[in-house]
C-alpha cells in the first residue's frame, strides 16, 4: 500500500496540470484578491458611516450616558445618529434608505435592530453597543449597592475590549477559508480521475489488475495519497496567506482543530467525488461535467470567486448555510482561526458536516452496489 | 504437468462470444503463439487467464493452481507484457521498473536490483533518466517489456509486444523474447505478424471467432493443410512443346512461365528429378531452384478462408 501512496504522490506532484489547478491557481487567487484588497488593510482605512436611526423611550438615568457615549468623538467617526420619535418611524426611515441600523433604548433596554443578513459594519457596532452595555450595567449595579462608579465615561471605550482585530475576519481571511475550502472540494475531481484510470485492460491500470494486489487496497492507497496531496494544498495556502498578507495571528489560532476542520472538508470533496463516481449510465465525460458544474456552483455560491456573493445566497435561500456545507465551515473554521471565536459553531459544523458525509457516503455505496448487481446481468 | 490448462472456457461482452469453448494446454518452458487476426480473442484469451475478465463458464488452471481461487498465488508468478504500452508518464524509465517491482512484493533494496537487471536486459541504461514521453516507439516497447519481467516470472504473457515498432527494435526484442525463453520462463506470445510467430515459436494455436481452430508445432500444422508444393527454377528459355511436356508429367498439377521463372505445382513428397532431367533433356539451362513451403499465414489461409490480417 505504502508503493501505492508514494509513487502516486510523485506523479501527482509532477503533473503540470495538477500544479497548475491545485496550487498554483488558488494561490493567484490569494494573491490576485490581497493585492486587491490592500487598500482595505491599508492604515488610511476607516469603516463607512453607518447611519442609525435612534429612538428613545427612557429615563435620563439611561438616556444621559448612552447618549454621551454615542457623541464620543471615536464613536462618531463611524456612526451617524438620526433621531426619530417612534420606532415606526424609524423603521419607515430604514426602509427609505435614511438609516441602515436602528438603535432603540426603551427604559434600561438597549436594542439594536437590523435585517439579516449583517454587514461587517453592523457587527462592529454590535460588539461595541455589547460592551457599552456590560460596562452601564457593572455601573448600575455598583451604584444600587453605594459603590461610587469609577469609570468616567471617557472609560467607557475600552481600548483593548473594542479592537476587533483578530476578532473579525479580514475580507482576505475570509476568503482565504473559502477557497481554501473549495481547494478541499477539488478533491472530488481526484476521484474521478481516479475512476477514469480504472477501466479494466485499459492503461497502466492493466499491470495493476495483473499484479498479485487487492483493488481494495490500490484504491484506498490511491484515495489517502489524494487526501495527503490536498492537505499539502490546505497547509500551502494558509502558509501563503498568513506570510505573504499576514493574515491570521498565529497566536489564536487552533491548529488541532484546524488540522481536524482540513480533515473533514478534505472527506467532503473526495466523498462528493465518489457519489459523482458511483452516478449510473453516465460516461465519465459527463461525470467530470457534473464534478465541474458541481465545484463550480458550490464556489459561486458560497463566494468562492466573487467574495461576499454567499450573503446574496443566504438572502434567498436560508436553507442553503446547511445544505451547502462550505458556507456553514467556512464559519465554523474562521471561529477557531480568531480570537474569542465561538467553537460551538465549529463543533456543529463539524458534526453537520459528518451528517453529510454519512448521508454521501451511504448514497455512493447504494449506487455502486447497484451498478455492481446491474453489471452482472 | 501443463503449466496452463484452460477446459471450455467461454466468455462473452453482450451478445458478443468472445471466447468460445476455449481449451488450451501449454508445458513448461514452451514458447507457445497464439495466431490469430485482430478480434479473433487472443488478448480476451489471456485477459481470461489473468481473470482481469472473469469466465462465465469452463476451469482455468496455471501452475496446478485454480484461477480465480489462487489468484494472488498465480499472479506472483506471473509476467504480463499488454498490447498497448502501460506505463506512467509521469515516472521515469527507472521509477516505472522499480514500482512495478516492488508491487510484487521485492523490498526496495531488491527492487532496485531488480530494476536494474531488468533495465541492462532491454538496453535502456542510457535512457533510464527519461520519462516515457520522451521515448521513442522501440524504446517505450522495450520499457514496457521490462515492466513485465522485472520480477522474473515464470510465465510471461506477451501482448503483440512488437506492434507498430521499427525492424531493428522488433529484432531486439525478438532476441530478447527468445533470451528470456533460455532463461526458463513459459512464454505465451499472441501477435497476427505470422512471420514473427515462425521464428519464435515451438507450438502454435491459431485462433478464430474465440475458437482454437488448430493447435501443434509449424511442421504439423502446416502438414495438415499442404497438398502442393511449389518449385520455382530460374531457366534461360522455354519452348510451348517443353510446357506442354512438363505439365504432362506425373504429379504435376499446374505449370506456369514468366520469363525467366517456371512455377510447378507439385504433388505434397513429389520427387524433383523427372522435372529436373526433362529441362536437362531439352538442353535447358537452370541456375536456382527453390521449393516454397506454405507458411502459417498458407494454413489460417486453409483453415479459415480468410488471411491473417484481414
Amino acid at each position: 500500500m505504502w508503493t501505492f501512496i508514494k509513487y502516486d504522490v510523485k506523479q501527482r506532484m509532477r503533473d503540470r496540470a495538477t500544479i497548475f489547478w491545485m496550487l498554483i491557481f488558488p494561490l493567484i487567487l490569494i494573491f490576485g484578491l490581497g493585492t486587491m484588497l490592500s487598500a482595505v488593510f491599508s492604515d488610511e482605512f476607516k469603516l463607512p458611516v453607518t447611519d442609525v436611526a435612534y429612538v428613545e423611550s427612557s429615563t435620563d438615568q439611561y438616556r444621559e450616558p448612552l447618549e454621551s457615549f454615542l457623541t464620543d468623538e471615536d464613536i462618531q467617526a463611524f456612526i451617524r445618529l438620526v433621531p426619530y420619535d417612534s420606532l415606526e418611524e424609524a423603521e419607515t426611515g430604514v426602509n427609505d434608505g435614511d438609516a441602515d441600523v436602528i438603535l432603540q433604548l426603551d427604559g434600561s433596554d438597549l436594542t439594536l435592530l437590523y435585517e439579516e443578513p449583517a454587514t461587517i459594519e453592523f457587527d462592529v457596532l454590535e460588539a461595541i453597543l455589547t460592551q457599552y452595555t456590560a460596562i452601564a450595567n457593572q455601573q448600575i449595579s455598583l451604584a444600587e449597592s453605594g459603590v461610587a462608579a469609577p469609570y468616567e465615561n471617557e472609560n467607557w471605550l475600552d481600548s483593548e475590549s473594542v479592537d476587533l482585530s483578530g476578532k473579525t475576519p479580514s475580507s482576505l481571511e475570509y476568503f482565504t477559508v473559502t477557497i481554501s475550502i473549495m481547494t478541499a472540494l477539488f478533491g472530488s475531481f481526484y476521484i474521478t480521475a481516479m475512476a477514469r484510470e480504472e477501466q479494466p485492460n485499459t492503461g497502466s491500470y492493466l499491470r495493476i489488475q495483473a499484479a498479485p494486489v487487492q483493488t481494495i487496497q490500490y484504491r484506498l492507497a490511491r484515495t489517502v495519497s489524494r487526501y495527503v496531496i490536498i492537505l499539502l494544498q490546505l497547509i500551502l495556502l494558509f502558509w501563503f496567506s498568513h506570510f505573504v498578507y499576514r493574515t491570521f495571528d498565529l497566536s489564536n489560532v487552533q491548529f488541532g482543530t484546524l488540522f481536524l476542520s482540513w480533515l473533514a472538508i478534505t472527506a467532503y470533496g473526495v466523498t462528493v467525488g465518489f457519489v459523482i463516481v458511483s452516478l449510473p449510465k453516465l460516461s465519465y465525460t459527463t461525470k467530470d461535467a457534473v464534478v465541474n458544474g458541481f465545484v463550480a456552483i458550490i464556489m459561486i455560491l458560497s463566494g468562492g470567486y466573487v467574495p461576499g456573493f454567499d450573503q446574496v445566497t443566504l438572502h434567498y435561500a436560508p436553507w442553503a448555510e446547511y445544505v451547502f456545507m462550505p458556507i456553514f465551515m467556512r464559519d465554523g473554521m474562521l471561529a477557531i482561526l480568531l480570537r474569542d471565536g465561538d467553537t460551538t459553531v465549529f463543533w456543529q459544523s463539524l458534526g453537520l458536516l459528518g451528517i453529510h458525509l454519512i448521508i454521501l457516503g451511504t448514497i455512493s455505496y447504494l449506487l455502486a452496489k447497484g451498478a455492481k448487481r446491474h453489471g452482472a446481468h | 504437468m501443463p503449466i496452463i490448462e484452460l477446459d471450455h472456457i467461454t466468455k462473452r461482452f453482450g451478445d458478443t462470444v468472445a471466447l468460445n469453448d476455449l481449451s488450451l494446454r501449454v508445458e513448461p518452458g514452451e514458447l507457445f503463439g497464439l495466431l490469430g487476426p485482430n478480434g479473433a480473442g487472443k488478448t480476451t484469451a489471456i485477459s481470461v487467464m489473468l481473470n482481469l475478465y472473469p469466465a462465465d463458464s469452463g476451469t482455468i488452471r496455471i501452475f496446478d493452481q485454480s484461477m480465480p481461487k489462487d489468484e494472488l498465488a498465480i499472479k506472483r508468478r506471473v509476467g504480463i507484457v499488454p498490447q498497448h504500452v502501460s506505463v506512467y508518464d509521469q515516472l521515469t524509465v527507472y521509477e516505472n521498473i522499480q514500482f512495478f517491482a516492488e508491487l510484487y512484493g521485492f523490498s526496495p533494496t531488491e527492487a532496485k536490483q531488480k530494476t536494474e537487471a531488468a533495465i541492462a536486459f532491454v538496453e535502456l541504461t542510457a535512457h533510464q533518466k527519461k520519462r516515457p514521453p520522451e521515448l521513442s516507439g522501440g524504446l517505450l516497447r522495450r520499457l514496457n517489456i521490462a515492466c513485465g519481467i522485472v520480477h522474473e516470472p515464470e510465465l510471461i504473457f506477451m501482448d503483440e509486444p512488437t506492434v507498430a515498432i521499427d525492424p531493428q527494435s522488433r529484432n531486439t526484442i525478438l532476441e530478447n523474447i527468445r533470451e528470456l525463453n533460455r532463461r526458463g520462463a513459459t512464454i505465451i506470445y499472441t501477435s497476427h505478424y505470422m512471420e514473427e510467430v515462425e521464428m519464435l515459436c515451438d507450438r502454435v494455436a491459431i485462433v478464430d471467432e474465440g475458437k482454437i481452430i488448430a493447435e501443434g508445432t509449424q511442421d504439423e500444422l502446416k502438414d495438415r493443410v499442404m497438398t502442393l508444393e511449389t518449385a520455382r527454377i530460374k531457366v534461360d528459355a522455354l519452348t510451348p512443346n517443353l510446357l506442354e511436356r512438363i505439365e504432362s508429367l506425373e504429379h504435376v498439377q499446374k505449370v506456369e512461365y514468366e520469363e525467366p521463372f517456371i512455377e510447378v505445382s507439385l504433388d505434397k513428397d513429389t520427387p524433383l528429378a523427372p522435372l529436373l532431367d526433362t529441362l536437362h533433356q531439352e538442353h535447358v539451362h537452370f541456375t536456382s531452384i527453390t521449393v516454397d513451403r506454405p507458411s502459417l499465414n498458407t494454413v489460417f489461409l486453409a483453415l479459415t478462408g480468410k488471411t491473417l490480417r484481414e
